[in-house]
């Protein structure tokens, strides 16, 4: 089990990576559509590590460390949650 | 040259572990016009660096750094600086020296401003600064008017100076996701932009758009946007219009001349009906009006050969309409 993957990417839907990752995978939703089924809402929430995750499942090769970072560095953004 | 500073970087090479990526050898690195060192966890660059005088393309994306060494100003020769997603707080001072620059990508940083310096770099075509936390950028931003792509989504900047008077060639404009709520009037004079992007800010009222002829997407979801007050036929060239998650309680008729539009988006408002003169839409491949107050579609859809993919669910109980060959259609 990848610690990464266990790490919630977004505080909306409460989803961990490993769980957006498997959300991403059995859809054939565009972006816009598919990030629903991670956050449960219709809010632009967790843009930067959802959108890159759901790209990287796209393309068929997870960089944990990026997704990683890029969860870390939403954190930092004041609110964090409005990105 | 400084065979001192060639030295002194290739210690630090060998410190890194790096000689599989970077050349030991002082005569390759005086010639070294590339340096790659994306993703290598680092957590500095060495003051040295500035002695690799031939460097064109600079790659440092994905490390940890939270400064740029000064010396890194002395790279006259730098063309390209890929920076992005690191822990900058801040550039060197000096920065603006990098007169050949041409694209430069600090996204995914913490930056809070630029040094002045910075708005001397008068060759950049490409910049991208996404994903900092700049709350301002100087009206010496105008002087760049060689840019032909400019990114600052996703920083905190509340207004904009009326920078965009003499960038006329700039094709790509991102502001999405600041805390804008008005644009300033010089927009209206980049001739040549095809994509502007204004989601995810507190715009409630637009400047006009009509200008714009030669745009081909048209991004302002989150948006606080009630109406649309400019003559959208105008956008004659539009082909990506996304209205998503406004205020919006019509489309005006307007939109049904851009013969061009192939995407059509305006979920989450508050419609309750859609332009009866949408099948004039001949191109249109993809409609999504999902979560609104529609209770009807209007006849005129089923003119519109082209579409194929139909957003409809969260209204009043619509029902996928007859007569289209959708591949996807979100109700029964």
């Amino acid at each position: 089990m990848n610690k990464i993957g266990d790490k919630i990417i977004c505080e909306c839907g409460d989803k961990s990576v490993d769980e957006a990752i498997a959300l991403f995978s059995e859809t054939t939703l565009p972006y816009k559509k598919a990030k629903k089924l991670v956050t449960g809402c219709n809010k632009t929430c967790c843009r930067r590590p959802l959108m890159r995750l759901f790209d990287m499942v796209q393309f068929g090769e997870i960089d944990y460390d990026e997704i990683d970072f890029l969860i870390e560095q939403r954190k930092i953004k004041e609110g964090g949650d409005d990105e | 040259m400084s065979d001192n500073g060639m030295n002194d970087f290739i210690r630090w090479v060998k410190s890194k572990g790096l000689e599989t990526k970077i050349p030991t050898d002082i005569e390759t690195l005086k010639k070294l016009s590339t340096l790659d060192l994306t993703k290598q966890k680092l957590n500095n660059l060495p003051e040295s660096i500035g002695a690799l005088k031939h460097l064109g393309v600079l790659k440092i994306s994905g490390n940890r750094f939270k400064r740029l060494p000064e010396s890194i100003c002395e790279l006259k020769n730098l063309r390209n600086l890929q920076c992005e997603n690191n822990l900058l707080e801040s550039l060197p001072e000096n920065f603006g020296n990098l007169k050949s620059l041409i694209v430069l990508n600090l996204n995914g940083n913490h930056l809070k401003e630029l040094p002045q310096s910075f708005y001397e770099l008068q060759g950049l075509t490409r910049l991208t600064i996404a994903a900092n936390l700049l709350q301002s950028v100087d009206e010496k931003l105008k002087n760049l008017k060689k840019l032909l792509y400019l990114s600052l989504d996703t920083n905190e900047l509340q207004e904009l100076p009326d920078v965009f008077g003499d960038m006329r060639a700039l094709y790509y404009l991102d502001l999405s996701y600041n805390k804008l709520v008005a644009l300033p009037d010089s927009i209206s004079e980049i001739d040549e932009l095809e994509t502007l992007l204004l989601e995810g800010n507190r715009i409630t009222n637009l400047p006009s758009l009509e200008s714009h002829d030669m745009l081909l997407r048209l991004n302002l979801n989150n948006n606080e946007l009630l109406s649309l007050d400019f003559d959208l036929s105008k956008l004659e060239d539009l082909q990506i219009l996304t209205l998503d998650d406004n205020a919006l309680e019509t489309l005006p008729d307007d939109i049904c001349n851009l013969k061009n539009l192939k995407y059509l988006s305006a979920s989450g408002n508050m419609l309750k009906k859609i332009p009866e003169c949408i099948g004039k839409l001949e191109n249109l491949v993809e409609l999504d009006v999902e979560d609104n107050l529609l209770d009807t579609l209007p006849d005129s859809l089923q003119k519109i050969k082209a579409l194929k993919t139909l957003y409809i669910d969260n209204n009043s109980d619509l029902k996928r309409p007859k007569g289209l060959e959708l591949d996807f259609c979100d109700v029964d």
